[in-house]
């Protein structure tokens, strides 16, 4: 019983070593934006605020066009969502409705295009995009999002369909229902918390990339968040405040997506490689 | 079961003797097996589009380009040049092999690294001692994973700047000051920083995925191991790990592959330098073909890192082959 609670006092302190290990950059980044020039720059760092000020916000939101980029990479990463659904639904859910070697196979080379680097299309994509004028669009960027979004969606929905009883598919046959009758008023309606998981989840990948984002916008107007970031960097090389502030702006979403769905999302993503 | 009973109809009969409209009624039958057939596809072409156009056409341009001579700067003057790319690439370029050395120390590095973190904090939250916080402690150990790389390599290079960057400050009040340096200048230093920063960030991807199979391994096992009286060496080495085999496969594949293609990292914190100290293929791909404009050129280096990739995952596929047996 002794050494029981010996090995929950070790078990213990590593997981508040692992936990500051993990957390301190963001709480660093935190603090930072909220303390005065004068602190940031203190030659003793202070670990607790001794000042507060939302003035980097200010300056990071108006002076930086943060704003500008945030709205953008909104309506990039929900246009993704919706796009990596209208492909995706249909196709996994045909998947799992028929059965066959020819589903099946597509279905497996989809799931091996997740490991297919961006970085490989990039320059094609770009040749395409520029052919059509399409960079400094929105489109050139929902677009390119979707190689990454589409396969990963495609799995879990897949496992989503695939979890739903086929009793249920074949009683509304017997009904008389078209497939496509099955697929919008039998399936969807009941997988719809799994399918709103999904959407939240690739929409935090579509809001985290960077390297399609970096290529395909050359000016502020379709600039997202993560290119903001990186250009206000050379253009405000000491104003560490102002930084963090749009650093901590640029995290908002994705911790309010991840403390609403933590679980579901970590289940989601889990069941892909525990499955294989 | 009922997708056989849905697609196939008889479809083969009589076709000799047959009157005109009994021939009409064939085909129309015909037509409708036909599409009977076919109907699972119909709801794969949005699919078959965007896959189509924009990743096996793409890819398949790329592949062509590396034969070409194509700058973005001289439009119009495209032309096929053979191998040339590929010779100018593997025999002439002073930085590629370096270029291809840093790739594959910093995958190699960052893949163990990540995956003993991993290990250690998915062991750590899986102990009886933190059941009732352990989905709280999941999600909070997953944040660097999930916040966009450019928050953290921001967040990474104030910490590391040499004057006013809370490392070197914190070195300096424990009284360690000879050892802060420019974290992110300093030749030597470079990259094993670099090589961190990417652990700290991708580690959590890990620890979530052997944890979720931790959590797979029955109970009974352990129970057994008990009355047996294993150790807690032997209960690792004969029920933990081959527990977790199969998951930790699939996740060091994934991870090869996504860290040998990673442009993002390091792009971010230091775009290749100091003097290409930690310039990997991905960052080399980028500069020649969107500050250079070669687009060929950088082609032919993407198309060396595909083929590489192909060899590599290949190669671990065939050689764990369990690994299919397996699923």
């Amino acid at each position: 019983m002794v050494r029981d609670c010996y090995i929950k006092i070790i078990v213990w302190c590593l997981i508040s070593l692992l936990l500051v290990f993990v957390l301190f950059p963001f709480y660093w980044m935190f603090i930072t934006s909220v303390k005065d020039d004068a602190e940031i720059f203190a030659y003793t760092p202070t670990l607790f605020p001794r000042s507060f000020t939302l003035k980097h916000y200010v300056t990071a939101w108006v002076y930086g066009k943060v704003g500008v980029y945030f709205k953008n990479s909104l309506i990039v990463a929900g246009c993704t969502v919706i796009l990596s659904f209208l492909v995706v639904v249909p196709a996994a859910f045909s998947a799992s409705l028929y059965r066959t070697s020819g589903t099946r196979a597509i279905s497996t080379f989809v799931l091996a295009l997740q490991m297919f680097p961006g970085i490989l299309l990039l320059i094609p994509l770009y040749i395409v995009m520029k052919k059509y004028q399409l960079i400094d669009t929105y489109l050139a960027l929902v677009v390119s999002y979707s190689t990454f979004t589409v396969p990963f969606c495609l799995l879990l929905t897949k496992t989503y369909f695939d979890n739903l009883p086929r009793e249920l598919y074949e009683a509304a046959r017997i009904d008389g229902c078209s497939d496509f009758l099955i697929l919008w008023k039998v399936a969807v309606p009941l997988i719809l918390p799994g399918i709103m998981v999904v959407g939240l989840f690739s929409f935090v990948l579509a809001w985290c990339d960077f390297m399609f984002a970096k290529t395909f916008t050359n000016t502020e107007v379709t600039r997202t968040i993560t290119v903001g970031l990186s250009t206000l960097q050379g253009s405000w090389t000491v104003e560490w405040g102002p930084l963090m502030a749009a650093a901590s702006i640029a995290t908002i979403p994705v911790l309010v997506i991840f403390s609403l769905a933590n679980k579901y999302i970590i289940e989601g993503l889990t069941a892909g490689a525990v499955k294989g | 079961m009922l997708s056989a009973s849905w697609a196939c109809e008889p479809t083969k009969r009589k076709a000799q003797g047959v009157s005109a409209m009994e021939k009409q009624k064939l085909l129309s039958v015909g037509f409708r097996v036909w599409k009977k057939a076919f109907s699972p596809y119909w709801y794969f072409i949005p699919l078959f589009v965007v896959v189509g156009a924009l990743m096996v056409y793409p890819l398949a341009d790329g592949i062509r380009l590396s034969f070409w001579s194509k700058n973005l700067m001289y439009p119009g003057k495209d032309k096929f040049v053979g191998f040339a790319n590929y010779y100018k690439l593997l025999f002439e370029d002073k930085l590629f092999w370096p270029a291809l050395r840093n790739s594959i120390i910093f995958t190699a590095a960052s893949v163990l690294f990540e995956y003993l973190l991993g290990l250690g904090s998915a062991l750590l939250l899986n102990s009886k001692h933190v059941v009732r916080c352990k989905n709280l402690l999941r999600g909070i150990v997953l944040l660097p994973w999930v916040v966009p790389i450019a928050v953290n390599s921001l967040n990474w290079r104030w910490m590391l700047l040499p004057d006013y960057g809370f490392v070197n400050q914190l070195l300096r009040i424990s009284g360690l000051g000879s050892i802060a340096r420019g974290w992110l200048s300093d030749l030597r230093w470079v990259f094993p920083t670099v090589v961190l920063v990417n652990v700290w960030r991708s580690f959590p991807f890990y620890t979530v995925t052997i944890l979720a199979g931790l959590t797979l391994i029955p109970r009974e096992l352990y129970e057994a191991a008990h009355i047996d009286g294993a150790n807690r060496w032997q209960v690792f080495r004969y029920i933990t790990f081959p527990g977790i085999k199969g998951v930790s496969t699939v996740i060091v594949v994934l991870h090869i592959v996504w860290t040998f293609v990673n442009f993002d990292v390091i792009y971010l914190l230091t775009g290749g330098g100091p003097l290409h100290r930690t310039e990997v293929l991905p960052t080399y791909l980028y500069q020649q073909a969107f500050n250079y404009f070669k687009v060929s050129y950088a082609s032919s280096i993407g198309t060396f890192i595909f083929l590489f990739l192909i060899i590599t995952v290949g190669f671990y596929f065939s050689k764990f082959s369990s690994f299919y047996v397996e699923r």
